[in-house]
C-alpha cells in the first residue's frame, strides 16, 4: 500500500516514515505543501498523512484542491493545532480522520489501518470474503484460500488491491492502468496476461469480465 | 479570566461606594436637618409677607370710603379673620390641608372698619422638595464616587491583565514548542521498544514519557479549553478505551498492578475525543497512582438501560473528603506527585458534557469512580 507523508519536521517526518515502512506500507515523504500536491497527481496513493502547517501549500489547501478535482484518498491530518474549529473544516473538504501531535506510534497505526478497512473494504473488519471461497486480507493484501497463502507478485497484488476496493464494480482497463500501472504506457494484452496469471493461480469465476467494460472480483454477502 | 476580573472591579466598586454611604450618613443627616430648617423659615417668611398684605388691605380699606372690602385671596394661603371672641367673620375657601402638613401664624389687627381682632393664616409645606433634593445629591456624588473607584481600580488591574495575557501567549508558545521534540522522543522510544528485547532502561524511559504526556494534555487542555470549540463526534467508547489500556498497561507494572479488564463491545458515544480521553487518561492514571503495590485495578464499561457506564475500581487509602479532591490544587496526599488538575479537568468536563460522577471509597472495599454518560 503506497503512503503519502507530509511533515516539515525532518526527524518527525522521519520516525514516521520508518515507523510506517516497517509496518510494511510504502511511504513517500515530503516537507513541501507543492511537492506533496505534484506527487498525488504523479502517483496513485491510497492514504494521504498530511501534517497542516507546512511550507508552500497547507495540509488543508491540499485536500481542497484535489478534492475539487474528485480526487476522494483518504486523509489523516497530523495536526498540532488543536483548533477543533480547523479539524472540523477538514472534515467539510473530506478529510476522514485527524490524529493529534504528539501521538503515539500504535494510535497512528491504528488510525491508518481503521481508515483502509472503512474506506477500501466498507466494513470494521480486515478481512473480505470473496467468492468462491476466498479470504482477502486487505491491512497486509494477502489473498486466502482455506487459511493458505496465495503467492502473488507485486503487479498482481495490485491488480487484486484495486478490484477488490472497488467494490463489486466493473473496472475499466483504463482505471487499472492508472490505479496498478500509474499511467504507464502498457498495452491491454499485456494486462490480460495479467489477470490471466492470477485466474491460473485462483480460480477462473474469480475474476469475472465483461468485454468493453472490465474486470471485477465479487464479494460474498 | 477576563471576565472574572469585571465582575470583580464591579463588585469591589459596588463595596467601596457602599462604605463611602457609610460614612458620609453622619453629616447627610445634620445638613437635612438644617435644609428643613431652612426650608420652614422660608415657608414662615412667606406667611408673614403675606399676613402684610392683608394687613395692609385692610388698614387701607378703613381709611377709604368704599363700601366693598377686596380681600386679597391667594391659592396658597387660607386665611381667617376673627372678632375679639374668636368669632369668623370671614374665611377664604378651604384648602383641605392635611394637619401635619399645615403651618399657621395669628396675627393681631389694630382696630379696623371689619372689627376683625386676629387673622389667621395657614399654609400647605411639603418636605418633599428637600429629601428629593437630598436624595438627587446623594445619587449624584455617590455615581460620581462610584464611577471614580471603578476607573481607578481598573487602571490599576490593567497591567496585571496585560501580564496575564502574555503569561497564557508564552504557554501557550512553550507548549507548541515542547510539541515536536515530545512527539519525537515518543515515537522513537516505542519503535526502538519493538526493535530490541525489552530493557529495564527502556522501560522506564517509555514510562516517564507516556507521564510527561499525560500532564501534557492536561496543561494543554487548561490553556486551551477557553479557545477551542470542542465538537462532538461519534466516538467508538470500546475501541478507545481498550487503546488506552493498553497504553496504561505498562505504566502498571512497575507496581505490579493487574487489570481486570470488563468491556463490552460496540458501545458508541456522542462525544468530544480530548473530553473522552481526559476522563479516560485521569482516571486510569489516578487509580495507578494511588493504587497499593501487587493490586488489581478493575475496569468496566457496561450499557444499562440506554446509559452507559463507565467505572474503575481500586485498592487505596480511602479517600476522605470527596468533595474536595474536585477542586483544582486540592490533593488528599502531598507527598505524592501530580498537579492535582485531573480531577478537576474531569469535573469540568462531566458538567459541560451531563455525565454523572459518582465516588465511592472505603477503607474495606477500596474507591471507585463511576461515570454515567
Amino acid at each position: 500500500m503506497r503512503l503519502l507523508l507530509l511533515e516539515d519536521n525532518l526527524d518527525y517526518k522521519d520516525t514516521i516514515k520508518e515507523y510506517l515502512e516497517s509496518l510494511g506500507y510504502q511511504i513517500d515523504d515530503f516537507e513541501d505543501g507543492e511537492d506533496a500536491l505534484n506527487a498525488i497527481y504523479k502517483n496513485k496513493y491510497h492514504l494521504l498523512i498530511l501534517d497542516i502547517k507546512v511550507p508552500s501549500l497547507s495540509g488543508y489547501e491540499l485536500v481542497k484542491t484535489i478534492r475539487g478535482d474528485n480526487n476522494n484518498t483518504p486523509v489523516i491530518y497530523i495536526t498540532s493545532l488543536t483548533d477543533i474549529n480547523n479539524l472540523s473544516l477538514g472534515y467539510e473538504l473530506g478529510c476522514n480522520d485527524y490524529i493529534k501531535k504528539p501521538f503515539s506510534p500504535k494510535e497512528l497505526k491504528y488510525r491508518i489501518e481503521q481508515l483502509i478497512k472503512l474506506f477500501y473494504a466498507d466494513e470494521n473488519s480486515k478481512l473480505i470474503k470473496l467468492k468462491p471461497n476466498f479470504t482477502y486480507d486487505i491491512l497486509k493484501r494477502e489473498l486466502l484460500l482455506d487459511n493458505k497463502l496465495i503467492n502473488l507478485t507485486k503487479k498482481e497484488k495490485r491488480v487484486v488491491f484495486s478490484l477488490v476496493s472497488n467494490k463489486n464494480q466493473f473496472v475499466s482497463i483504463d482505471k487499472l492502468r492508472t490505479e496498478v500501472w500509474e499511467d504507464k504506457y502498457i498495452c491491454e494484452a499485456d494486462i490480460r496476461v495479467c489477470i490471466k496469471k492470477i485466474r491460473d493461480k485462483t480460480s477462473k469465476e474469480f475474476i469475472t469480465n465483461q468485454r468493453g467494460i472490465g474486470y471485477k472480483i465479487d464479494r460474498e454477502k | 479570566m477576563i471576565e472574572k476580573s469585571k465582575t470583580f472591579i464591579l463588585k469591589t466598586s459596588i463595596f467601596y461606594t457602599g462604605i463611602f454611604f457609610i460614612f458620609i450618613a453622619i453629616p447627610t443627616y445634620f445638613y437635612t436637618n438644617l435644609e428643613l430648617e431652612n426650608y420652614k423659615n422660608t415657608q414662615n417668611r412667606l406667611l408673614i409677607e403675606h399676613a402684610q398684605i392683608i394687613q395692609r388691605a385692610i388698614y387701607d380699606f378703613s381709611n377709604s370710603k368704599s363700601d366693598t372690602f377686596i380681600f386679597p385671596k391667594s391659592f396658597k394661603f387660607e386665611a381667617t379673620l376673627l372678632t375679639k371672641d374668636k368669632k369668623v367673620i370671614y374665611q377664604t375657601r378651604n384648602l383641605n390641608i392635611n394637619n401635619n402638613l399645615k403651618m399657621s401664624i395669628e396675627v393681631e389687627l389694630s382696630n379696623n372698619r371689619l372689627n376683625s381682632k386676629y387673622l389667621q393664616l395657614s399654609k400647605k409645606i411639603s418636605f418633599d422638595e428637600v429629601y428629593f433634593k437630598i436624595l438627587i445629591l446623594s445619587l449624584g456624588i455617590g455615581l460620581f464616587i462610584f464611577i471614580s473607584i471603578y476607573l481607578v481600580i481598573k487602571a490599576s488591574v490593567e497591567p496585571y491583565k496585560k501580564a496575564n495575557e502574555y503569561l497564557d501567549a508564552f504557554f501557550n508558545d512553550a507548549m507548541h514548542e515542547l510539541k515536536t521534540p515530545l512527539g519525537i522522543i515518543q515515537l522513537n522510544l516505542e519503535i526502538l521498544e519493538n526493535k530490541q528485547k525489552k530493557s529495564k532502561e527502556l522501560e522506564r524511559s517509555i514510562n516517564a514519557t507516556k507521564n510527561l504526556f499525560l500532564i501534557y494534555e492536561d496543561i494543554e487542555y487548561l490553556i486551551k479549553q477557553k479557545r477551542v470549540q470542542y465538537n462532538k463526534e461519534d466516538i467508538d467508547f470500546t475501541n478507545i478505551l481498550k487503546q488506552r489500556l493498553d497504553q496504561f498497561e505498562s505504566l502498571a507494572s512497575p507496581k505490579s498492578i493487574k487489570f481486570n479488564v470488563n468491556i463490552e463491545d460496540n458501545i458508541n458515544l456522542i462525544i468530544n475525543r480530548t473530553h473522552i480521553l481526559r476522563i479516560i487518561d485521569n482516571t486510569l492514571s489516578n487509580a495507578i497512582k494511588y493504587s497499593f503495590k501487587e493490586t488489581i485495578i478493575t475496569i468496566n464499561l457496561i450499557k444499562k438501560e440506554n446509559h452507559i457506564i463507565f467505572s474503575v475500581h481500586n485498592y487505596s487509602n480511602p479517600i476522605k473528603n470527596k468533595k474536595n479532591i474536585f477542586m483544582r490544587y486540592e490533593k488528599e496526599n502531598h507527598i505524592k506527585g501530580g498537579f492535582g488538575i485531573g480531577l478537576n479537568i474531569i469535573k469540568n468536563i462531566c458538567q459541560e458534557n451531563n455525565i454523572n460522577i459518582f465516588l465511592d471509597s472505603t477503607e474495606k472495599d477500596g474507591t471507585t469512580f463511576k461515570y454515567i454518560f
